[in-house]
């Protein structure tokens, strides 16, 4: 009974220690917008696209983005209202993000073809290797989130299952090979969970904002030019600081860029 | 005879003023000139004064100009007057010439003298001659008898061989506006040929080809048909005339150099076969072919400052640029002309066109390029025009953004920008689309973003946070593994209690005289005495015998007393107990004879010797 009491204690104790984290995690920080007026803004956002009104339009879809709730919709409507105020780097900066929520729909892909050809850089596409493939075909189909909990569970279980055993003498063959699998099962979802969370399959990716910008050899403005880059190239970024960031060029080529041209994906 | 030669000096003095009633007033210009600076002592020399850029009516002959070493053979000058018409406007000049002959070896002056030309009064400048002996000089040329050859004397036939003309006679000069320049500045070059007057030429032309390594060459024009221009050079007096007139570029920085021009050509100094007949009829013998070069021309050419603007593009001179569209109401498909003109004076073939931007709905055409360059002045001037057709492909209001022009001004030597204002576009309208194809063939337009989304449904929380940099989910992956550890140790805990009783009961000690001490408060509260020292001793012998893992009951005091012993209670401890346990006895069998002073100290004393024996019996 003493212990039953104990264990009831301690998990009160952890609930009240997870509450407040896990609602700052899963809330908004600063503004506390409700998914009810996220949604009317992006209907007034719409019909200010509708009459051609685009700089309303996005102030209207900005309020919603700002409030962090997202949706393809939202972003797709964005990059198109940046694409008719002639803002070419901030549409594909939109449409890369509507796709990342989307990455199968079809007004996003064609759009973001169309806007493809209008980008004045041509660099080749070095293959993804196999292992990131594979990592970015399972995140698709699991979410991180979604095996943590599972493997949460499973944990749980094991655990459920060996103080059977020490209390309630849940021994046999049954009982062994049922502790087995629940172990190795949440093992593998906990650890692909946080390894997931921590090395995504897509790496940092972000547009160039700006008519043209300079990719140098070192941090440095006076270092020597790599390449010269335009509007609207979507880039992996390596590293980056307030200043600077480190970036590949899909072909490959690397090096220092000012960060201040760059919109993250 | 000399009054017949005034009267008629005056008569034709008056014919000239009298008929430059035409002229169109000129700047006053007074230069002396003599015909050789150097002569031998038997020649003679020719000074003259030339005015210029007066009508005739108040010019006064000058009178001669004392000579030191020279004499005069004739006091009256002669007078020649001088009239040109260029470009519709005519001019002309009046010399007054004297002739004087050396009166010895050595350096003579011709002294300054002034000429009167209405109110003012010019003055000359002196000038020297060199005069050498006559064995140094060129042999006279022989006096030849027109008729002789007429009349079969065939003594000395030969002809003449022709006189060539010396560098003092003829020569080229290169006359640059600038020895340094920006790069991309541009430096007119002049070449003027200067021959002495009295030279002909004919058959003139460039030898090689005039070449500038490091330069942009623009030529510029210059007159085909040149009226030689009087002009005066150390004393001497030549004809000068424009042979080329060129706009250089330095396409780099650096020292560069412009190769010389060359001409080739046939000249006739003035003093040809004096053979009347046989110059009549061997015209070409008394030509000389010369050839000539100018010097090379060396152009220092500076870059340019660093401070460039970005949209500057290598434009240097003097521009302004002006940016226009045909219309700024269309409908969709139809065209706009955008026309950007940069007119001024500079390359203008090598200008490009300010780069800028057009709203993504619109498609931009390559530009029609056009040049208008005026090459009859003394520089490139002109301007350049590119035209651009925009087609808007859907409707709505646009901005096409400032256009911005950058050159370095050579006025100021610096950068100037120049900038548009935004030019608003409004398209209205629909496309027409019968003739193209304008959708996929999953139904998305050709060339266009897809339409808009009207609704969203699925909308979740941006940026909901990384799983593994939350410390409540190791928080959660811990908890059950705290169970489990909790789980282990109670039943660790449970197991030795139910194996081990000796420990048990050694655990169970203090609580168990706790609880006794506790009863006997309350009925010593109650005022039950018997009862209450009943409490005390089973407390205090119920501690002793779980701690020492013994019976107590049936436990004699001197049992107790050797068990206490044998574990290390000190005799004043066991002296204490036993009083104490005397004091029970006292109190359960005769509890009338116990006072509440002696029940509490009871207390006091049991609560004192359960420790005691708990710290002196401690392994």
């Amino acid at each position: 009974m003493n212990v039953m009491r104990n264990v009831g204690s301690l998990f009160l104790l952890l609930l009240a220690v997870i509450t407040p984290s896990n609602s700052a995690a899963f809330q908004s920080e600063t503004n506390p917008m409700s998914l009810e007026n996220a949604v009317r803004s992006f209907d007034e956002g719409t019909v200010h696209l509708l009459d051609g009104n685009f700089l309303a339009a996005i102030q209207q879809y900005s309020q919603a983005d700002e409030a962090g709730w997202v949706s393809a919709e939202l972003y797709y409507n964005m990059g198109l209202a940046y694409h008719r105020s002639n803002k070419f780097g901030l549409a594909v900066l939109y449409l890369e993000k509507a796709k990342r929520l989307a990455p199968e729909d079809v007004k996003i892909v064609h759009s973001l073809s169309v806007a493809s050809h209008r980008q004045a850089d041509r660099f080749s596409q070095l293959p993804d290797p196999f292992w990131q493939k594979t990592h970015l075909w399972l995140a698709n189909r699991l979410p991180f989130a979604v095996a943590f909990w599972i493997g949460l569970a499973f944990w749980i279980g094991l655990v459920g299952l060996i103080i059977g055993k020490l209390l309630f003498q849940l021994h046999g063959d049954w009982w062994r090979r049922a502790r087995i699998l629940l172990g190795s099962v949440s093992f593998c979802l906990i650890f692909y969970a946080l390894t997931t969370s921590a090395w995504p399959p897509i790496e940092e990716r972000a547009v160039v904002l700006t008519p043209e910008a300079k990719i140098h050899e070192l941090a440095d403005e006076s270092s020597t030019e790599v390449l010269i880059i335009h509007e609207g190239l979507v880039i992996t970024v390596k590293t980056s600081s307030a200043d600077w960031a480190f970036i590949e060029v899909s072909n490959g080529s690397k090096g220092w860029v000012s960060s201040a041209v760059l919109g993250t994906i | 005879m000399r009054e017949t030669f005034y009267r008629f000096f005056g008569v034709l003095l008056v014919g000239i003023l009298t008929s430059s009633s035409l002229v169109v007033a000129q700047t006053t210009n007074v230069d002396e000139s003599v015909s050789a600076k150097s002569i031998g002592t038997e020649e003679t020399v020719t000074y003259t004064i030339n005015v210029s850029g007066s009508d005739g009516t108040d010019l006064e002959v000058p009178t001669a100009p004392v000579a030191e070493g020279l004499t005069l053979i004739q006091s009256l000058p002669s007078t020649q007057r001088s009239v040109s018409i260029v470009n519709g406007q005519m001019s002309q000049s009046f010399s007054f010439s004297w002739i004087y002959r050396p009166t010895r070896e050595g350096n003579a002056t011709i002294a300054a003298t002034s000429v009167k030309v209405g109110n003012k009064e010019f003055h000359t400048a002196p000038l020297t001659v060199t005069v050498v002996p006559q064995a140094q000089r060129p042999p006279p040329r022989r006096q030849v008898d027109p008729f002789s050859s007429l009349f079969g004397n065939t003594v000395d036939q030969t002809p003449e061989p022709p006189q060539a003309p010396n560098d003092t006679d003829i020569f080229i000069r290169a006359i640059p506006t600038a020895r340094s320049a920006y790069q991309g500045e541009q430096v007119i070059i002049e070449y003027q040929l200067f021959f002495r007057e009295g030279i002909q030429l004919r058959q003139s032309r460039l030898t090689d080809s005039w070449d500038a390594e490091g330069f942009w060459r623009e030529e510029l024009d210059v007159e085909t048909r040149p009226i030689p221009r009087i002009v005066v050079e150390n004393g001497l007096r030549y004809n000068s005339i424009v042979l080329k007139r060129a706009a250089v570029f330095p396409t780099r920085a650096g020292k560069m150099s412009v190769d010389p021009l060359k001409i080739e050509s046939e000249a006739m100094l003035p003093f040809g076969n004096r053979d009347p007949f046989q110059s009549m009829f061997s015209l070409r013998n008394r030509f000389s072919q010369v050839q000539l070069a100018s010097p090379r021309v060396s152009i220092d050419a500076r870059p340019l400052p660093a401070d460039a603007p970005p949209s500057f593009n290598g434009a240097v001179g003097k521009y302004a640029m002006t940016v226009t569209t045909d219309r700024t109401n269309i409908k969709v498909g139809e065209s706009i002309q955008l026309s950007i003109t940069i007119a001024g004076r500079g390359n203008l073939a090598t200008l490009s066109s300010p780069t800028f931007v057009v709203p993504n709905s619109f498609d931009l055409y390559d530009p029609e390029v056009s040049s208008i360059i005026d090459r009859s002045g003394r520089e490139i001037v002109g301007s350049k025009t590119f035209r651009y057709v925009l087609i808007p492909r859907s409707n709505g209001s646009f901005e096409i953004p400032p256009i911005e022009f950058s050159h370095f001004d050579t006025d100021s030597n610096t950068y100037k920008t120049s900038k548009t204002d935004i030019t608003p576009i409004t398209v209205s309208g629909t496309a027409t689309t019968p003739d193209v194809v304008v959708a996929t063939t999953n139904g998305m337009p050709v060339d266009d973003f897809a339409p808009l989304f009207t609704s969203s449904s699925e909308w979740k929380k941006a940026n909901p946070g990384s799983l593994h940099d939350a410390y409540w989910v190791y928080l959660l992956l811990f908890f059950p593994s705290v169970i489990l550890v909790m789980t282990v140790v109670v039943k660790r805990r449970r197991d030795k209690f139910t194996q081990n009783v000796s420990w048990a009961r050694g655990r169970r000690a203090h609580p168990l005289s706790k609880k006794h001490l506790k009863q006997a408060t309350s009925l010593l509260a109650s005022g039950n005495v018997s009862g209450y020292y009943e409490e005390l001793e089973r407390a205090v012998l119920g501690f002793i015998g779980n701690r020492l893992d013994v019976a107590e009951r049936g436990l004699t005091r001197e049992k107790l007393d050797g068990m206490l012993a044998a574990n290390g209670v000190d005799l004043e401890l066991r002296n204490r107990l036993r009083k104490l346990l005397d004091a029970c006895d006292m109190g359960r069998f005769a509890p009338s004879s116990v006072t509440p002073e002696n029940m509490e100290s009871a207390l006091d004393e049991a609560s004192s010797i359960i420790p005691d024996v708990d710290e002196q019996t401690a392994p």
